[in-house]
């Protein structure tokens, strides 16, 4: 069992005393002698109980545990408080324990309140910052409990642990919640526009019905990738096979994909994809995917600050270039300039569309919100 | 010849298919758009350019960027503006907490009214064209 603390008080006391009614019977030398030795356990059993009861608090060191007298002073310090607070037991004992209280707080008498509503309620929750002896912060969760038994009426008893990982956590926590909600309202601003637009370009509702659904399951696919990637950067080759797996059957290989795989930022994602998207549905509908034996081969690369897709169809109907252009066109001209300074150059050959997308690498890579913003 | 023809409407929205809507919407209306912008930056040359905007609709938030300034620098200009937002008032400046807010996401019949509402040219009847 270790020393007594320097102010000659330690926290935990337990002394070992034997129980009222135990004192010596009259009796033999052997009858003594006998008494000696079962004194002699009981204070033994009474020490470990004592070193047992010390350990609780000296062991207990994610905890600062300690008391405080009823003038705020400081009167048992365990080895969790050393390690938490920075100050040493013999530091410790004697100093103000307001200095455990921020500045801020110790001028709204944060203290004296806490000591009012433990002697009022039995106890007084503590969720603060508090001040370690450099100077630091963390967020300390605990109680303040008047002292029971033999020191009743001496002071306090205090239990702090470090919440600050935890509160950090819960503060991240926080404000994806609302990143969330801001997201989802997003969506739903690009789901009504994007059915608008259909809607004003469709021959009838069953037209309708079909094109936006395949919009929607691209903005789906686009949706996944980024949330899986935690709304960080997605690779290009993930975002290419996510846009053209509905439009490709499985090991149907006409489609060909050679792209780099470069980082793509979330908002970007959402647009390339159906950008991208858009273009194997003009495929399906009226190109190289509608006929027998058509191709496409999709290359994408890096060039100077320029992100490079060219788009080559093959082997399908001849390709006129239409009269009007529809909405699909219409979007991936729009998307590709709007939202990543690029371009789109269409060319209507006889053996196929080739579609050239130019890219800035910069707004591709971009940590922008995906869906909009605000 | 609807309440807001020849109404020269600025659209501030980052999102390209949103912007691509509103356009498309305020056309019908009869409106002469002026931009959309993406960004800060461009929408504050818009706002600052001859012939000046009459309203101007302001996505709060354009990809991180808070879409302020535009604001400070249509309300310097006594340009009347709509905020549209996926977050809620309390989200915006004080100084911004009383002009007119539409909810993500916005149908065209309400940010038509509000933009005539804006521009002081009430409809005669209720239907707006569109």
């Amino acid at each position: 069992m270790a020393g007594e603390g320097p102010k000659g008080r330690r926290l935990f006391e337990n002394r070992a005393e034997p129980a009222e009614g135990n004192a010596p019977p009259q009796g033999s030398v052997a009858a003594g002698e006998a008494e000696v030795a079962r004194l002699r356990r009981e204070l033994d059993a009474a020490r470990a109980q004592a070193e047992m009861s010390q350990a609780i608090p000296e062991s207990a060191t994610d905890y600062a545990i300690f008391t405080v007298g009823r003038d705020g002073l400081v009167t048992g310090w365990n080895a969790g408080a050393r390690s938490l607070l920075g100050w040493g037991e013999a530091e410790a004992v004697g100093m103000d324990s307001r200095l455990l209280f921020t500045p801020e707080d110790q001028a709204r008498r944060a203290p004296e309140g806490e000591i009012a509503r433990a002697l009022a309620h039995g106890r007084a929750e503590n969720e603060r910052w508090h001040v370690r002896k450099d100077g630091r912060r963390f967020w300390g969760s605990g109680l303040l409990l008047p002292l029971r038994g033999a020191k009743e009426g001496d002071g306090f008893l205090k239990i702090v642990r470090d919440n600050t990982v935890q509160r950090e956590a819960e503060q991240r926590q926080g404000v994806l919640l609302r990143e969330l909600a801001h997201r989802v309202k997003n969506t739903l601003a690009l789901i009504m526009a994007m059915a608008r637009q259909t809607g004003l370009s469709a021959a009838d509702l069953v037209g309708f019905l079909e094109s936006f659904e395949g919009r929607l399951h691209a903005l789906a696919a686009a949706h996944d990738l980024v949330s899986e990637a935690g709304w960080r950067s997605t690779r290009l080759t993930d975002l290419v096979r996510a846009a053209l797996a509905p439009h490709d059957a499985p090991g149907g290989g006409r489609v060909a994909v050679r792209v780099d795989d470069l980082p793509v930022g979330p908002a970007a994602a959402q647009s390339l994809v159906l950008a991208l998207h858009e273009l194997a549905t003009n495929a399906a509908r009226h190109g190289a995917l509608s006929a027998r034996g058509g191709t496409v081969v999709l290359e994408g690369r890096a060039e100077a600050d320029e992100l490079v897709l060219a788009w080559r169809e093959a082997g399908g109907p001849r390709a006129d270039a239409p009269r009007e252009p529809g909405f699909g066109t219409t979007l991936l001209e729009q998307v590709v300039a709007y939202q990543h300074g690029g371009r789109a150059a269409f060319d209507w050959r006889p053996e196929g569309l080739a579609c050239t997308l130019r890219l800035s690498l910069a707004e591709v890579a971009g940590a922008g919100e995906a869906g909009g913003d605000a | 010849m609807g309440p807001l023809a020849g109404v020269r409407a600025l659209v501030v929205e980052d999102e390209a298919l949103i912007a691509m809507d509103l356009v498309a919407t305020l056309r019908r209306a009869g409106c002469v758009v002026v931009g959309p912008a993406r960004r800060v930056a461009p929408a504050l040359l818009l706002v600052a350019g001859d012939p000046r905007p009459d309203v101007a609709l302001l996505d709060v938030n354009l990809g991180g960027e808070p879409v302020v300034p535009v604001a400070d620098a249509l309300a310097g200009r006594d340009i009347p503006f709509v905020l549209i937002t996926g977050y809620g008032r309390d989200a915006l400046p004080e100084r911004f907490r009383d002009r007119p807010l539409l909810g993500k996401p916005c149908a065209a019949a309400p940010l038509l009214a509000t933009l005539e509402r804006l521009v002081g040219r009430p409809a005669a009847g209720p239907a707006v064209p569109a």
